[in-house]
């Protein structure tokens, strides 16, 4: 007669079983979702109230809050971590003691049927709960209007925490099955969980601090437990950078998949050990003598490595030429402790005092295991610092801006692959390599400070050569490998660096990621930053603007948006301060309102001329300067000529002096030849006057763009009674 | 049937189990006897499947149970460590077995829980011991094995219970040609119910008989003469024990009883009467002809007297 595998039996007692566990972290589930909801919809409706509040003018519109499951969902950290094992705890109590055990084991199943129909009922709670909660979730916050949910990702990351549950769920069942005792059970299964998570963060840390080129992610994500959803979340705790990291990683099925593989192994391993356990095993506190040796060497390790890490960076490449004795000292005593917890494991474990004496031939092998970790390291190092992957073996590379957040947005998710920036980079990290391998021999390989600040900091010497300057690109190579993509840090001598920008400026996805900026519903937050601070716009005008200058933008060529959106800006005749909400992050954009930029300018200076216009009419004055005329007592006034050159416009700029008489003489002049200027839209060749008016009088402030001929150029810089700032300006 | 062949088992160096052989035929109650530490429960485990034998065998019905789900699900197991659900009442409990076992019949079921007098719906952890024994016992009969074993299950049980789980028991066996095995420190709660019966001590099978037969073959003779005798006279018999005071001796005797009747009588004593014994006598004086001294081996209440 066949063996059955699974007993539907079985699996509906089990799932039973579970039901008080699996309804209470279903409902907190559930619950965490709708609370994230109703805080959206409290942020919602506050911010509608600031909408349309006047006096929150720089507000324009939501913006976007792009929701990411994990984000709504933070809940599925504490189920994955605290509920599910105790699903397991709970439905497997019986390995852990007689009686129970006892009884289960005389039910007419094989075990092989019993563990399997179980974790079936286990899987089953995890998966229910995860996409009940998370549809719930999701939908819900979907009715939020300013919440856009990222559907596809919330899919995938559901299915990725369903395998990062069922991990979870099979390193607390490995660890039932090594163990005997509630107590152990815990213990192993957070050793098997932070075990590995120690080791690779040492080690990630160990190579980030020796080896500068190689980023975190340069380490192999099977390295670093990335791909692990359980390993790669704790760890992304200690590693805070890695937390983007991390979110980015699990945005793919790859980490679930490869999860679920490892999930997989663990269980098949665990059913061997249940197969072969004896049910009189229950209550022992490990599988057999030498199963609770490997615990207690494992976690004596894990106490280890303090001091077997004090003790690498300190034979790093030779740093420190003597060993202080306060350095013996304290690493005398780490070990003095490591000591002590491997009798103490031991005892509160077993609860034997007889044991302590047998175990202590066990502690040669925490000797040996110290030296081949201390060794190990120093090999991955040895690794990670010679290695150079050959050009064909680079897929793409991929460009950091460390300065503008926006650029880096858009830059993020493009991968270059022309064969001239491979070939940079690669060269590029091939002599950074050299290097920094023979970074001691000062004379013949004297290391750059472009390098980093890292080198320096080691360097003795170091040849300061103006060719070289720390570069505001850090370039990311893509490698791949047989174990997926690594990456390696480079930052670039100028020279390479411009050769570098001038290949990937050629590529049509850089040029085509600047063609357009981000729809009016990305915007959050608008004004207009100039000269002149008394530019108040309503949240249409600003919206109207904003919706020019896009159209604009678009039809410029890639180098002037490319200038438009990295080089310094000028604020003679104004910047659009944008505050986009996508992607779940907030980008601060500066854009320039250049001459290329009249349509913008025209009705910019419409609006802002609309008040001044509606004041003149009022009080009967001819122009602005008419209108303040009288109040030239005590105010702030500058008024800015822009006169067109080939490249440059020259500018001129007058600040009223209040205390000289002539000043106010000068005025009038202006008013004068004001009423003369035809009235014009502004062109590019146009000279551009701008008026910025404060009053301390009664706080009128008024701000006005016009075009003007040369006849009031000539004019007001003739007549001009004070000495005017002239300098030239790139708009 | 159930055969044990030679089986060993050690727990932790401690040989629970040595060398233990048997044949437990189908259709009868079997009992096992012995004091604490004897390995009754751990051989009783062996038959359920629980353990594994180190060495030797177990089969029922000529295969091996261990981790053998079909010859598993013929037998159910009482332990003397009760367990039930967290929480669960007697009905859950039901539902459990009716999923594990194809045999669970639910109007046994109902009718036990009836003449246990029982609440199905309330939790089996608020019930006295005695009551959790009768949940489990109602449980086992209600799931009608091929093979039944209680592991000192009656210890809970008063009297009035005792008669009834033993009546049922017997209905079983009579009508299903179930085989139960009994475990107990008591022989006086096997006494009634066992056809078989069996003596463990210190991991080893000591002593193994049909009830009946123990009772009918093994008798006491009291016997006086006249003259002056001594045990030399009875050497034609299988005596046991010889004890003699005045002119009065005791004798256990193992034999047919007409024929030693008859035989006695040709030597005219002046008292002849033959007296049964009871299965602790019987135990006692079998054991003592093996070399055991009972109350070493078998530690029971005060109206024991130790025979030398």
């Amino acid at each position: 007669m066949k063996t059955k595998l699974f007993d539907l039996g079985l699996y509906k007692e089990a799932l039973r079983q579970l039901k008080v566990i699996g309804i209470i972290s279903g409902i907190i589930m559930v619950l965490n979702g709708l609370l994230a909801m109703v805080f959206c919809w409290i942020e919602y409706l506050e911010t509608l109230e600031r909408l349309n509040s006047s006096s929150h003018y720089e507000e324009l519109t939501f913006g976007i809050y792009e929701a990411s499951y994990v984000e709504y969902q933070f809940m599925v950290y504490p189920f994955m971590l605290i509920f599910v094992p105790l699903m397991v705890f709970s439905l497997f109590a019986f390995m852990n003691k007689r009686n129970k055990s006892d009884f289960y084991h005389s039910l007419p199943h094989t075990r092989e049927c019993l563990a399997i129909s179980y974790l079936a009922a286990v899987g089953t709670w995890i998966t229910i709960i995860i996409v009940l909660s998370g549809l719930i979730s999701s939908i819900s916050m979907a009715t939020v209007p300013d919440v856009e949910v990222l559907w596809s990702h919330a899919l995938i990351q559901m299915f990725n925490f369903i395998c990062g549950c069922i991990l979870a769920a099979a390193i607390a069942w490995l660890a039932m099955t090594l163990t005997g005792t509630l107590f152990n059970n815990v213990i192993v299964s957070a050793m098997l969980v932070v075990i590995p998570c120690v080791i690779s963060i040492i080690t990630c840390l160990w190579i980030e601090s020796e080896v500068p080129y190689v980023p975190f992610e340069g380490v192999s994500p099977f390295v670093t437990g990335a791909y692990n959803m359980v390993f790669g979340f704790v760890s992304s705790y200690f590693l805070d950078y890695n937390m983007d990291y991390y979110l980015e990683t699990i945005a793919t099925v790859v980490p679930g998949l490869f999860t679920l593989v490892l999930a997989v192994v663990l269980l098949i391993a665990a059913l061997v050990l249940f197969k072969k356990r004896k049910s009189e095993m229950a209550g022992n506190s490990a599988f057999n003598r030498y199963v609770q040796a490997g615990l207690r060497i494992s976690a004596t390790m894990m106490v280890c490595l303090i001091p077997t890490t004090v003790l690498l960076f300190m034979f790093a490449d030779g740093f420190y030429e003597y060993y202080s004795m306060e350095e013996i000292f304290l690493l005398a005593v780490l070990y003095i402790i490591a000591i002590f917890f491997y009798y103490m494991y031991e005892l509160i474990t077993t609860r034997k005092v007889s044991n302590l004496k047998k175990i202590t031939k066990g502690l040669f092998l925490v000797v040996a295991l110290n030296v081949l970790w201390i060794g190990g390291q120093l090999g991955v190092k040895m690794y990670y610092t010679n290695y150079c992957p050959p050009e064909s073996s680079i897929r793409y590379v991929q460009v950091y801006e460390e300065g503008n957040a926006y650029n880096q947005m858009l830059l993020e998710n493009i991968k270059f692959n022309s064969d001239e920036m491979i070939k940079i980079a690669h060269d590029s990290l091939e002599n950074t390599i050299e290097l920094w391998k023979n970074r001691h021999n000062d004379d013949e390989y004297p290391v750059p400070e472009y390098l980093s600040d890292a080198y320096s900091y080691y360097e003795k010497d170091y040849v300061a050569d103006t060719n070289y300057y720390s570069m505001s690109y850090t370039v990311d190579i893509c490698m791949q490998t047989w174990f997926g993509p690594v990456y390696r840090t480079v930052k670039m001598s100028n020279d390479d660096y411009q050769v570098f920008i001038a290949e990937l400026e050629k590529t049509a996805t850089f040029q085509e990621a600047y063609s357009e900026l981000p729809e009016i519903k990305y915007i959050s937050d608008l004004y207009v930053d100039s000269w002149s601070s008394y530019v108040e716009l309503t949240k249409s005008q600003l919206t109207e603007l904003y919706e020019i200058y896009c159209e604009e933008f678009a039809e410029l060529d890639f180098e002037e948006a490319y200038r438009i959106l990295n080089d310094s800006h000028s604020y003679e005749l104004g910047v659009l301060r944008v505050g986009i909400e996508m992607k779940d992050d907030y980008y601060s954009l500066p854009l320039t309102i250049n001459l290329q930029f009249t349509k913008t300018l025209n009705a910019l200076a419409e609006m802002t001329n609309q008040k001044v216009e509606t004041a003149c009419a009022k009080e009967g004055a001819d122009n602005i300067f008419d209108l303040i005329d009288e109040k030239l007592n005590d105010c702030n006034l500058s008024i800015t000529v822009l006169e067109p050159d080939k490249e440059e416009h020259i500018l001129y700029r007058y600040y009223y002096d209040s205390y000289k008489e002539q000043e106010m003489s000068f005025i009038e002049m202006l008013s004068e030849q004001m009423k003369v200027v035809p009235d014009e839209t502004i062109r590019k060749d146009s000279n551009i006057l701008i008026v910025s008016f404060y009053s301390h009088e009664d706080g009128t402030e008024y701000a006005a763009y016009y075009a003007v001929d040369n006849a009031f150029l000539e004019t007001f810089k003739q007549d001009c009674p004070s000495i005017l700032d002239i300098y030239n300006v790139a708009l | 049937m159930i055969e044990v062949k030679a089986v060993v088992k050690t727990f932790d160096g401690y040989r629970a189990l040595d060398g233990v052989t048997c044949q437990i035929p189908e259709g009868c109650i079997y009992g096992m006897v012995g004091s604490n530490g004897a390995g009754k429960s751990t051989l009783l485990r062996m038959l359920a499947g629980i353990y594994q034998a180190d060495e030797g065998e177990v089969l029922i019905d000529g295969k091996p149970v261990f981790e053998n789900s079909a010859a598993k699900s013929d037998i159910f197991f009482v332990p003397d460590e009760l367990y039930f659900l967290h929480g669960a009442s007697l009905q859950r409990m039901a539902q459990m077995y009716h999923a594990m076992y194809k045999t669970f019949d639910y109007t046994r079921f109902e009718f036990l829980v009836n003449s246990f007098h029982l609440d199905p719906k309330k939790p089996i952890q608020t019930f006295s011991k005695g009551m959790k024994r009768q949940a489990a016992i109602i449980l086992a009969l209600a799931t009608k094995p091929k093979y039944i074993f209680f592991d000192e299950t009656f210890d809970g049980l008063d009297p009035v219970m005792r008669n009834l789980v033993k009546n049922l028991i017997c209905q079983d066996v009579a009508e299903r040609k179930a085989t139960a095995i009994i475990t107990s420190h008591s022989l006086r709660e096997l006494e009634d119910t066992c056809d078989q019966l069996a003596l463990l001590h210190k991991g080893g099978l000591v002593f193994e008989s049909d009830i009946m037969n123990l009772k009918t073959s093994l008798f006491k003779v009291q016997i006086a003469f006249t003259e002056e005798y001594d045990k030399d006279r009875f050497a034609f018999l299988d005596v046991l024990h010889f004890m003699k005071r005045g002119s009065v001796s005791n004798l256990i005797v193992r034999g047919d009883r007409l024929e030693t009747t008859s035989r006695l009588q040709e030597l005219e004593p002046i008292l002849l009467e033959l007296l049964p014994l009871t299965l602790e006598e019987v135990f006692t004086y079998e054991m003592e002809a093996l070399g055991y001294a009972f109350h070493d081996v078998f530690m029971e209440d005060a109206g024991r007297q130790e025979v030398k």
